[in-house]
């Protein structure tokens, strides 16, 4: 076994306006958390509203929620709108599970 | 990164030693090759989170413990589980059990482990801890 991992993960951002949306594909855990941090505290910082949109995330650990509460608290104090997009069963019950599924803003994709 | 298939037709066993970057993603796609048909996406994905957390934490206890010895991962596709040794001096699980407040950005990856793999065990070695993740079931 050697080479990348096939879930390597990439997030794609997308402008719209003064908004972004970031679409978040493959795992995100520890060692990539960081990648969804640096670029979530950027937009922000200069966007009126921001969305993370987790759908094609394969796995999403407890370090990467730690990352979405960062950017839960800093979005107000930057004057920004921030909500998390969410699809699968087992990430409806990853938030629910830790009681966060009242703390974000949660949009269920269709 | 240290592992080793002791099978010709694939590994029935497969150990990862955790000591480079990027050895969760490894340990990740091993449990992904052997995991097996049947298993769908969301209990695959459930798995793999609860398998990332407890090699996260066996590597925290590791560098508290100022240990140098990396976290062992053993994928038995025989036995159908997970193993993850640490070499951190051992801690009581039953005493990790509760939830931070929402606001509060770290100390749920037992809990979210637990809510993902309830069949999950633990076992006290004379360096640290072995948990044991079975494999979730076929529908």
């Amino acid at each position: 076994m050697s080479g990348r991992s096939t879930h390597h993960l990439s997030i794609e951002v997308v402008r719209e306006r003064n908004a972004a949306r970031l679409v978040v594909d493959g795992d995100l855990d520890r060692s990539s958390a960081g990648e969804l941090r640096d670029l979530g505290i950027d937009l922000v910082d200069t966007c009126s509203h921001v969305n993370v949109d987790l759908v094609a995330a394969s796995v999403i650990d407890s370090s990467a929620l730690g990352v979405l509460i960062e950017l839960n608290r800093a979005a107000p104090a930057a004057g920004c709108g921030f909500d998390v997009t969410i699809g699968p069963a087992y990430q409806r019950t990853l938030f629910a599970t830790t009681g966060l599924d009242d703390y974000f803003d949660l949009i269920q994709a269709p | 990164m240290d592992e080793a298939a002791n099978e010709p037709h694939g590994p029935p066993i497969l150990r990862i030693d955790g000591e480079s970057n990027g050895w969760l993603a490894v340990v990740r796609d091993a449990v992904r090759e052997v995991i097996g048909a049947g298993i769908d996406a969301d209990a695959s994905s459930a798995f793999l989170t609860a398998v990332s957390e407890i090699a996260t934490n066996a590597e925290a206890a590791g560098v508290r413990a100022g240990t140098s010895r990396p976290v062992v991962v053993t994928v038995d596709a025989e036995r159908r589980a997970v193993e993850v040794t640490d070499f951190g001096g051992g801690f009581d699980p039953d005493q990790h059990r509760g939830l931070p407040g929402p606001s509060v950005s770290s100390g749920r990856g037992l809990h979210i482990a637990r809510a993902f793999c309830p069949e999950l065990t633990w076992a006290r070695t004379a360096t640290g801890m072995t948990c044991t993740l079975p494999f979730p079931e076929p529908v």
